[in-house]
């Protein structure tokens, strides 16, 4: 399992080189546990969603710029990409994509401590985003 | 309560509850032509049929929209119903929070469904619970524009129920109807607003009103509640769109749920408990006349004579108004030269040469208080209006009810609490003692109104009698108003309902003599 992330948008399709660890996946709640008058509890779930915390020590300039890509395109294109984590079971999830800093360590462009957050959403009435 | 599977009330009181829920909204109002009712063993599930509701409501108006679902936008969803008193008309509001990230729902914009930003777009709103079919609790229509929060890009949408929506406008026209039942004059009124047959299930009202006169231009609001508050029964329109209406004497029912200590987060007295010990109404009672002379020129019925002739110019017309002391049921429009028994006008020359043509009445309307008749000249020359007499079924006061009841007991105990009503649909003394007394029955002791926060269900409705079961408060109450929310911070029901003691209606034939069933006020 080397749990490389495939990022897919309209414009491009990309499989990172395998990331370092930790790969953090997380569940974002939404619920809430309510206390009746006899003192016990019932929850009451509303929904749950992933994000996952992807890092790569190193990067090439060619790859940073690929993925820089998805995260511009986010603003150009008014679209989220959508990622699968074969090894997560996570197959073509919407998700809104954010980066940390750029960090260029040396001439070649190489950047150190890529940071990569995906939070699971939906791309919300397809079709019919308005500038 | 709604008609829904046991495991959906079961899944609303398990530990941990899966909600689900849907918001459906027609902006652009097309109507979905394929939609029909679900046929077992010819419609698909999933397909485009609508399945009919469980508790066999016939399909509605509604249900032809072609709506598009935008659950995947929702943030947040209000939803309250509430039984308005002394009115007896129920309202239910909805309101819509939504994910307008992409200015989806912004005016002036590239917005697909720009041109449809206004008001009075049909939206539906249902929830539930995991696998369950949602149940509809709201259908209604959107109040103005979205409301736009820039900074959290949010689309606000406020919505009222049909019968709010109805109940802004004004009448097109009068209604003048005698010896009329309570549902019967709804139903005038529903006909006159386009609201189709279907769409509506009155219950016999017990109210008979003698004269019903509504005036042109007269508010639908006031017309609906003052119809409502003489018959004290209940309008509403149900979750499904249904709008509904029965008597204030209904079958005594059951409660339906129980809330104890282990289904309820919080429960409170309510600060806003009514008493009202003594009921006054006053309601004058009319009656059609036989045709009358209802108006003369000079204003005295005996001398039709003009003092001042009205000018009708040549190939011009002229209005002439008669204000009426009392409303009219019908009234005949004047014919040119006198006629005995029957309404006529007689019109002058220059000279005062008799006018023997050409002369008419071409138009005529009748509100409340007046009679505005139009006459037409198609004379080359200036003719003068010199005398009229019109003839009409005027609806007389015969008899003016000053109802009062009260209840001593509860006079001496909490002081005078008194609901006076002035309103003339009631018709009769019986009427105003019937009523006066259910209201008594019902508001005259202390009775607690409680506000509960509860692990609800959506199936529960306004006029549900519910058992708490508490250490506090024990005993049946009736809901009087359910608020929901759902919102990422939880789903929320708290209920509004009142001390509910069951009155077991003697009927004839069935309820034995001196056992525990009473006569009904």
């Amino acid at each position: 399992m080397a749990y490389e992330i495939t990022l897919h948008d309209s414009t491009s399709s990309w499989t990172s080189p395998p990331p370092n660890t930790p790969l953090i996946e997380q569940v974002i709640e939404a619920s809430s546990e309510v206390t009746t008058l006899d003192l016990n509890v019932y929850v009451d779930l509303l929904s749950t969603k992933r994000s996952w915390t992807v890092q790569w020590g190193y990067m090439s300039a060619e790859d940073y710029a690929i993925l820089r890509g998805f995260y511009n395109r986010q603003f150009s294109s008014l679209e989220f990409p959508d990622v699968t984590i074969t090894d997560l079971g996570v197959s073509s999830v919407v998700v809104r994509a954010t980066l940390n800093d750029q960090n260029v360590t040396d001439e070649s462009g190489l950047v150190e401590n890529v940071q990569l957050t995906l939070r699971e959403t939906i791309q919300s009435t397809t079709g019919y985003f308005v500038s | 309560m709604q008609t829904v599977s046991n495991s959906f009330h079961q899944k609303s009181q398990a530990g941990i509850r899966k909600h689900r829920w849907s918001l459906l909204m027609s902006f652009d109002k097309d109507f979905d032509d394929s939609k029909t009712f679900f046929t077992l063993n010819s419609s698909s599930l999933d397909g485009s049929d609508v399945l009919a509701p469980v508790d066999d409501n016939p399909i509605q108006y509604w249900d032809f929209y072609a709506y598009t679902p935008y659950t995947d936008r929702v943030i947040s969803l209000e939803w309250e119903r509430e039984i308005g008193f002394p009115y007896s008309v129920q309202s239910s509001i909805a309101t819509a929070v939504l994910n307008n990230f992409d200015n989806y729902f912004s005016s002036h914009t590239n917005s697909p469904i720009n041109q449809y930003l206004i008001p009075a777009r049909p939206i539906k709103l249902l929830s539930g619970y995991d696998s369950e079919p949602l149940l509809q609790q709201f259908v209604g229509i959107t109040q103005d524009k979205p409301e736009l929060d820039q900074n959290n890009r949010t689309a606000k949408f406020h919505s009222l129920d049909y019968l709010s929506e109805l109940f802004k406008l004004q009448l097109s026209e009068s209604v003048a109807m005698s010896d009329v039942r309570t549902d019967e004059a709804l139903a005038a009124l529903f006909q006159q607003f386009g609201v189709a047959p279907y769409q509506y299930e009155l219950a016999r009202g017990r109210n008979v009103i003698p004269f019903l006169f509504l005036a042109e231009g007269t508010s639908a609001a006031s017309c609906f509640r003052d119809i409502m508050q003489a018959e004290g029964g209940q309008l509403w329109i149900d979750e499904q769109g249904l709008i509904r209406f029965d008597q204030r004497l209904v079958t005594a029912t059951g409660p339906v749920f129980t809330f104890n200590e282990s289904n309820t987060v919080s429960l409170a007295t309510s600060a806003d408990t009514e008493i009202i010990n003594r009921v006054k109404v006053t309601s004058n009672i009319r009656q059609i006349q036989d045709l009358q002379p209802i108006h003369a020129g000079s204003g005295q019925l005996t001398s039709p004579t003009l003092t001042e002739p009205v000018t009708i110019p040549a190939g011009g017309s002229a209005t002439y108004t008669i204000k009426l002391d009392d409303p009219l049921n019908t009234y005949n429009e004047p014919t040119l030269g006198f006629v005995s028994g029957n309404s006529w006008f007689t019109a002058l020359t220059s000279t005062d040469s008799n006018v023997v043509s050409n002369v008419s009445v071409t138009d005529s309307v009748l509100t409340l208080n007046q009679l505005v008749i139009t006459f037409t000249n198609a004379n080359s020359f200036d003719t003068y209006l010199s005398a009229i007499e019109v003839y009409g079924e005027p609806a007389k006061i015969i008899d003016t009810i000053n109802y009062e009841a009260y209840d001593q007991d509860s006079i001496d105990q909490y002081g005078d609490h008194l609901l006076d009503i002035k309103n003339d649909m009631f018709g009769s003394e019986s009427n105003c003692e019937s009523f006066a007394y259910t209201i008594l029955d019902a508001y005259s002791q202390f009775d607690s109104i409680i506000e509960l926060s509860v692990k609800g269900d959506p199936a529960l409705q306004l006029g549900d009698i519910i058992w708490v079961d508490t250490r506090k408060i024990v005993g049946q109450f009736q809901i009087t108003k359910i608020s929901n929310s759902i919102n990422p911070r939880g789903v929320t029901q708290v209920i509004k309902a009142k001390r509910y003691d069951p009155r077991f209606w003697f009927i004839l034939d069935i309820s034995q003599l001196n056992g525990t069933e009473v006569l009904a006020p």
